[in-house]
């Protein structure tokens, strides 16, 4: 500081005649200044995009990049790569009186039978991984299942930190267990189990007819430097079950259901189409969203 | 003379420069210091993720989040003013469904220390995840709150829930579930 103070002494002492030596020090400086900004601003290139991100994922419902697969089935599986979500650190904060998430996960679904008895007109049960704030002042990357189910009840359990599992692959099932029951399961590299405690969505006497595999994102960023991300994740060995042994995904024929994967910021497509000799297939799905 | 007053000016510039664009990179990522964010800078593109290198031991695997701190010896490990006070600090609420309508905070209508299996009841039948004779602290909330945290899929629009619901672990503090009834 003292140094600065007195080279700037030095300059108001300068002769008059200096001015172009003025001018040439500062274009010299400002070269320097620019080559020293261009090389420093690289390692943040991709974590403050060029243009601010804009997008709404609250006021017209959430946002997804989905596969569904209409049908009547009871079971469902896939395997999904663990990654990590990044839900920004304003709206996805209990605190800040915004709740919202981004998530990969699976639902079996029941728009018909018992949907009229549920919220939404719409039962579910679903199972995956988000960034959702489930405790104050947190952005925890967890597993997670949640059952909304005849009685208009809806319930959310979450389960183990995702962060050492990040890169792995954790395999997730919905499963009938008896008569009005499910078994929920994610099995985690780490923990064995993704999930813990309850894992029976029990007093459940829905009908599936879905099954959706992909992503979702509840977020508003209006032209902000923070938005949601995900690097890619994969959804393989995509499998469905009917009272019986479970099947892959075009496994007699392609089938890669109805898309809904083009509405951003949530994306994905078709890695590999699900059809005779694919295992299910392979759908990816990420979030540079903005 | 000249050449030393130059010299040092080209100096001082730059090392202006320098703190600028320290400053400005610094505020240009505010609060990303995580984990999450550190990948995402190394990803920035989809592509999928190597395993991260793991500086920490993982926590044990364990039933619910961290919510109300546990204080007291035995079980119940916190008072029913211990979880007024958590449901009524900071500026927003803790309850993961988010304010009302009307854009209060949630008030508790009511908060009981019963068991697992009363809590299930309660619940209509929803599950814990401890045993039944566990004893667990179930909180209900007065809505009616806007249920647009949670969606139906592509297209659903967002319903209402009269009530909100958070169940912890009398042992651990912990919240094991949190939900809506409608």
């Amino acid at each position: 500081m003292r140094g600065l103070a007195q080279n700037a002494q030095r300059i108001q002492d300068a002769e008059p005649g200096s001015s172009l030596i003025w001018r040439l020090s500062l274009a010299a400086a400002m070269t320097t200044g620019l080559l020293w900004w261009s090389l420093l601003s690289i390692p943040n290139a991709a974590a403050a995009p060029a243009t601010l991100a804009d997008y709404d994922c609250v006021t017209y419902g959430h946002c997804y990049a989905i596969v569904t697969w209409p049908g009547t089935v009871t079971g469902t599986e896939t395997t999904m790569t663990v990654v990590a979500l990044y839900c920004d650190q304003y709206h996805c904060n209990t605190q800040m009186n915004y709740h919202y998430h981004l998530s990969d996960e699976m639902w079996l679904v029941d728009t018909t039978h018992q949907a009229p008895n549920c919220l939404f007109g719409v039962c579910w049960i679903e199972v995956g991984q988000a960034a959702f704030p489930m405790t104050p002042n947190s952005n925890s990357d967890v597993y997670f299942w949640a059952e909304n189910r005849p009685g208009m009840v809806y319930l959310e359990h979450p389960g183990n930190v995702t962060y050492y599992d990040f890169g792995y692959t954790t395999n997730l099932s919905i499963t009938p267990s008896g008569s009005g029951a499910w078994s929920i399961s994610a099995s985690s590299h780490t923990y064995g189990n993704g999930l813990v405690g309850s894992t029976t969505s029990a007093n459940n006497s829905m009908q599936p007819d879905t099954i959706r595999i992909g992503m979702e994102l509840y977020d508003y960023c209006g032209y902000c430097s923070d938005p949601a991300y995900a690097p890619s994740s994969d959804f393989t060995y995509n499998q469905w079950s009917n009272n019986s042994p479970f099947f892959y995904q075009g496994a007699d024929y392609p089938n890669k259901g109805q898309d809904y994967l083009q509405y951003p910021p949530p994306k994905g497509y078709w890695n590999v189409i699900p059809a005779p000799g694919t295992n299910g297939g392979d759908l990816v799905t990420y979030c540079g969203c903005d | 003379m000249r050449k030393s007053i130059s010299g040092s000016l080209v100096l001082v510039l730059t090392v202006a420069a320098l703190v600028l664009v320290l400053a400005a990179s610094g505020k240009a990522t505010p609060g990303k210091r995580t984990a999450a964010a550190a990948l995402r800078a190394s990803t920035p593109t989809a592509t999928l993720a190597p395993p991260t290198p793991l500086p920490l031991t993982p926590p044990p695997s364990r039933v619910g989040v961290p919510a109300i701190t546990p204080h007291l010896k035995g079980i119940p490990s916190f008072t029913i003013a211990d979880v007024q006070h958590y449901l009524n600090t900071g500026p927003g609420t803790p309850f993961p469904g988010g304010m009302t309508t009307a854009g209060t905070r949630p008030v508790a209508t009511v908060i009981e220390f019963i068991t697992s299996q009363q809590a299930s009841v309660l619940m209509k039948g929803g599950q814990t995840g401890l045993s039944d004779t566990a004893l667990v602290c179930y909180v209900g909330l007065q809505g009616p709150f806007s249920t647009g945290v949670i969606s139906g899929g592509p297209g659903s629009k967002p319903g209402i829930a009269n009530t909100g619901l958070m169940v912890f672990d009398a042992s651990t503090g912990n919240l094991l579930v949190w939900g809506f009834m409608g």
